[in-house]
């Protein structure tokens, strides 16, 4: 392959990725505006329970994007994009596709968004506690997406 | 607390059948009992339990409570999973989550006397790391008297003679029904006989029935009596066909 070729494909593919990050951000803003008002409505035991709660997903793949790897949280009813920081409980890594499946999952109201992903092996979580990491951060997607089908039965 | 796992690496001869039936029978007679289902890319034991309906995992900072049903506590992949998706998590992920399963701290288990373990109908990894990780009591190994099971039994009692895991019991699980006819092409007899090979301190046979309750609390009542035993690989027969060969080549003229 030509330089020429190959200067175009690696442009195509910087295009795609561009598109594919700008999908993740959009959704990501979206999920944001609506959860942050669902975190006022979270009652004292659901707060409680974010508590401490800081998990990372962060996004792998990613060839051509000056950045190779987001890193966002759930804490509560928020799932918003951080700096990178090291003080977490939870680290999960999956390929930007799939955590846009879970993200579209989640903002259609699908309790099993994350859990659908991490079974068909595409979420690797890591640590030593990595199972019960998972599990919290299964759960804290959970409550995302359930409030958001209440949400929406409500406002239909 | 004793571990104890339903073992054996061929499929559908009744592991998650006899581990939920030894638990609750166990249960019965007055001890605390826990069930740890370990088939991860397969969990059945919530089906047996009625407790499949939802996605029921939950977690405390601590670790991950197991579910009370019925007077047992459990723990199942399937309280994480979706319903019907195919788990195609690799093998080196999966083993090590079955070994944080068995790991102490990751379930909060309440005080339990048992612990019966489901395993997947594998010798790979995660059976592997269930035997290695457990610090298992004993064993129960579950066969039909078939050939075809019959050869995946002698696999699982090497994999268990291997591994230095020692077995309470070999059953011979559905050979007949409730009339005595049999449904496989061997006997329990036949079943039997490895018992006796590998001199295990306890054979059973099971019929295929539908009340199944008086069966396990006879398992269980012989179980809690029975002293585990690490398996003997056992001997091969001395080759005499070699030695006659040996002697033969001693007798050969010499070469000059």
């Amino acid at each position: 392959m030509g330089t020429t070729d190959s200067a175009s494909q690696e442009s195509a593919e910087t295009e795609v990725e561009a598109g594919k990050i700008e999908e993740l951000t959009s959704l990501l803003r979206a999920l944001s505006t609506v959860l942050d008002a669902f975190n006022g409505l979270a009652s004292a035991v659901e707060q409680q329970a974010a508590e401490g709660r800081r998990c990372i997903l962060a996004v792998t793949g990613l060839k051509h994007h000056p950045r190779q790897a987001f890193f966002f949280e759930v804490k509560g009813y928020k799932i918003q994009i951080v700096d990178p920081f090291t003080n977490y409980t939870t680290y999960i890594e999956a390929p930007i596709d799939s955590v846009i499946r879970v993200l579209k999952g989640i903002w259609d109201g699908r309790e099993d968004a994350f859990s659908a992903e991490w079974s068909r092996g595409q979420a690797q979580i890591r640590g030593t506690r990595s199972l019960h990491d998972g599990m919290q951060f299964n759960e804290g997607f959970k409550r995302v997406a359930r409030g958001i089908k209440q949400y929406r039965a409500l406002t239909a | 607390m004793k571990t104890i796992l339903s073992c054996s690496i061929k499929g559908g001869v009744g592991k998650t059948t006899v581990a939920v039936g030894l638990a609750q029978a166990i249960h019965r007679r007055g001890y605390r009992v826990g069930i740890l289902d370990l088939d991860y890319r397969a969990p059945c034991v919530p089906i047996l339990l009625n407790v499949e309906e939802a996605s029921i995992g939950r977690t405390e900072h601590d670790g991950i409570v197991p579910l009370p049903v019925d007077g047992l506590w459990v723990f199942s992949m399937a309280f994480i999973w979706p319903p019907s998706k195919c788990v195609q998590v690799e093998d080196s992920e999966a083993t090590k989550d079955v070994a944080q399963l068995l790991s102490p701290g990751i379930i909060v288990w309440p005080d339990l006397d048992f612990l019966v373990c489901d395993t997947p109908p594998t010798s790979s990894g995660i059976v592997s790391v269930a035997l290695e990780t457990s610090a298992a009591s004993g064993a129960i190994i579950i066969s039909h008297p078939s050939r075809v099971s019959r050869a995946d039994t002698l696999r699982t009692l090497d994999l268990f003679s291997e591994k230095q895991v020692p077995v309470y019991a070999l059953l011979s699980n559905q050979g007949c029904d409730e009339e005595g006819r049999a449904r496989y092409d061997l006997s329990d007899t036949d079943i039997e006989a490895l018992a006796v090979k590998y001199k295990l301190p306890l054979f059973m046979s099971i019929p295929h029935t539908r009340d199944l309750a008086p069966h396990f609390d006879r398992l269980a009542a012989a179980l809690l009596q029975t002293t585990p035993v690490t398996l003997d690989p056992p001997k091969e027969p001395e080759g005499a066909g070699w030695e006659r060969l040996i002697q033969l080549a001693k007798n050969l003229p010499r070469p000059r």
